[in-house]
């Protein structure tokens, strides 16, 4: 096997619970070895998807060579022009400390992240501005909270110096100069993983998914419809769908409407998940058929415990597009750590690793042919190919405060809770 | 009261845990409820808009109320079936009231997310209870409502809070002697009784615990 490729392999394989857990898939692995799960394994042949039976197959040890092939990357990274070592503080989504991609690095040069999870965008924002300056080297976090804070012109994130990240000249087009991370010519971040929300559903029960999201009113799909309880997700998603021009932003009346839109559909809905691989175990289990908002890598997931499932865009009204950057913190104590880090999770290797880990795009133009075939489908890289694209056009957020006529994310966040109510 | 002094120095450590993780972030949190955000900062002042908001939006009070049903709900199945677990640890299966204490409390050790998957498996359309539903010809098509419903949300709240109501109502029903309730029963008490003027009553600090302690995590 290519050495790369099976360095990727090991990592991978290292790194693969770490996501599982981060997606809820972790709680089900667990399950595996409690009494009703082996029941229903006993008695219900249509359970046969044991959830501990991927998992476990999961954490194959690395082996002597691939180790060898790390230590060498890892020592081939830059840092030796500065001083590394000590701690690096991460706060982003958990998965993107990529603890197991990075081990080599980290044990080469004797550092150790701390990391704090999110599990919402702001979160790093609120710990910076809470005392947290001065405390918090790396961060990870979506391209449209970076949007909004550079826009804004919130203290944050200060500008990189590319220099120090020589990986990033691999980034694909749409990623180098990506404008939700540039001001004034400067980046504030570095993109790390990418991909979008289709459609995920049971192939056996439907063809494929309606041209529009409203079509999902249609009393054939009661009982079959799991969304994720994201408020701005699907309120953008159904915006799009009644042909709102900017569906994240939007009045007062057109929100209302939107909701109306939604409410519409409620019926069909079995249940909101908590994350998308709470999404995934839903489908899993059969208790719902099509997941809106979806996640790519739910296919790869129920494969893994034998269950088909397939993904697809409804044809007029598609999907958006999220991508998740690095960026490093105004005061950062351990500065050198993070550049270094950033650096080595750029190179072809290591984005390889961590966007097949994430079940993500990944954003190093060599990396993909480092993926394997799966996961080379799960994207539509031709996005990335070229500078700009939809990536740089879509906002999926609505502003933060009302603008005028358009209402801010308050008024969407409480148009939400009325929904689910 | 020198002895009261003396026991200060003992209480010291467990007060000062609370106050620096309980009491002080309480208070920054109340303390934010009078402040308001405008954009990504937040705006330190004093607003009563905060509690006006929740107290006289249709939305909040609706969600009030199916939060403080869930937990009352949760309260009222749970309380009893503690105090039924106690009395038979107690004076009942005496000897084997160690066993049916671990038995109980075992469930602890288990995440608590472990166990609502758990009930997942249990509950969904093709769970153990559908499927032995259907084998026993009860039903032709699976049962639906039972999970991702609030009778799902009441029933895996039980679950998980049986356990802590148990060591309530145990240690609180533990003060009662069997003396007691003999000498009661010679008296002519009949069982109906000995519960409502002896046990109840000596169980009610734990009850109140006990809903106290499941109301609260119901709710949360």
């Amino acid at each position: 096997m290519d050495p790369v490729k099976e360095a990727i392999n090991n990592r991978l394989n290292a790194d693969m619970g770490r996501r599982q857990l981060l997606k809820g898939i972790g709680a089900i692995t667990a399950l595996g070895a409690v009494a009703p799960a082996a029941l229903i394994a006993a008695c219900s042949p249509s359970s046969s998807a044991s959830p501990s039976a991927a998992a476990s197959s999961a954490e194959p040890s690395m082996t002597a060579s691939a180790a060898a092939t790390e230590s060498a990357m890892a020592s081939a990274t830059p840092a030796a022009s500065y001083k590394l070592g000590g701690t690096l503080n991460f706060i982003g989504y958990d998965g993107e400390d990529a603890k197991d991609v990075a081990k080599p690095f980290l044990q080469a040069n004797g550092i150790t992240v701390k990391p704090t999870f999110i599990a919402d965008a702001f979160e790093p924002l609120t710990k910076f501005k809470t005392g947290g300056r001065g405390q918090l080297d790396l961060i990870s976090d979506n391209k449209d909270f970076q949007r909004a804070v550079l826009a804004a012109g919130q203290d944050l994130y200060q500008p990189l110096d590319l220099s120090r990240i020589p990986n990033a000249a691999g980034l694909w087009p749409a990623f180098l100069q990506a404008p939700w991370l540039t001001k004034g010519g400067q980046m504030y971040g570095i993109p790390l993983i990418w991909g979008d929300e289709p459609c995920v559903y049971n192939p056996k029960k439907w063809p494929g998914v309606p041209a529009k999201y409203t079509d999902f009113a249609d009393p054939k799909y009661k009982g079959e419809l799991v969304l994720v309880d994201d408020p701005i997700a699907n309120t953008w998603l159904w915006a799009k769908s009644l042909g709102f021009p900017e569906p994240n932003r939007l009045t007062q009346a057109q929100l209302d409407q939107t909701v109306a839109s939604m409410r519409l559909v409620k019926p069909n809905v079995v249940t909101l998940a908590t994350t998308l691989g709470d999404q995934a175990d839903v489908l899993i289990r059969g208790d719902a058929s099509i997941a809106i908002g979806g996640w790519s890598y739910q296919i790869v997931l129920a494969q893994a415990k034998g269950v088909t499932l397939a993904s697809a865009s409804p044809a007029t009204d598609g999907t958006y597009y999220w991508s998740d950057a690095y960026g490093i913190a105004l005061g950062s104590p351990n500065v050198d750590n993070a550049y270094a880090f950033i650096d080595y999770m750029m190179s072809p290797a290591s984005s390889a690793a961590i966007a097949t880990g994430l079940g993500s795009g990944c954003t190093i133009a060599k990396a993909f042919d480092a993926l394997d075939a799966a996961n080379q489908k799960l994207y539509n890289y031709d996005i990335v190919r070229q500078p700009g694209g939809i990536l740089a056009t879509q906002v999926v957020s609505p502003p933060q405060n009302d603008d005028g006529d358009i209402v801010g994310q308050p008024k969407w966040a409480k148009a939400w809770d009325a929904f689910k109510l | 009261m020198r002895r009261r002094l003396a026991t200060l120095p003992q209480l010291g450590p467990a007060a000062l845990f609370y106050v620096v993780f309980l009491a002080l972030p309480l208070a920054i949190f109340f303390v934010y409820s009078f402040w308001t955000v405008s954009g990504f900062d937040i705006v330190p002042g004093f607003t009563l808009d905060n509690y006006l908001t929740g107290a006289t939006t249709g939305l909040y009070l609706a969600i009030l109320v199916r939060t403080v049903t869930v937990g009352l709900a949760t309260a009222c199945v749970v309380v009893p079936i503690a105090y039924v677990l106690s009395y038979l640890m107690l004076f009942v299966f005496v000897r084997r009231a160690r066993l049916i204490l671990d038995l109980v409390l075992i469930s602890m050790f288990s995440g608590y997310l472990v166990r609502i998957y758990a009930w997942r498996t249990i509950l969904g359309r093709d769970g153990l209870l559908n499927a032995a539903l259907l084998q026993l010809h009860l039903i032709d098509q699976p049962i639906t409502f039972l999970l991702y419903s609030q009778w799902a949300t009441v029933i895996v709240l039980v679950d998980l809070l049986i356990p802590l109501a148990v060591l309530a109502v145990y240690s609180s029903m533990s003060n009662v002697s069997h003396e007691h309730l003999e000498g009661a029963r010679d008296l002519g008490s009949s069982r109906l009784h000995l519960h409502r003027t002896i046990l109840i009553p000596h169980g009610v600090t734990g009850h109140q615990h006990g809903v106290r302690d499941l109301v609260h995590p119901g709710c949360g």
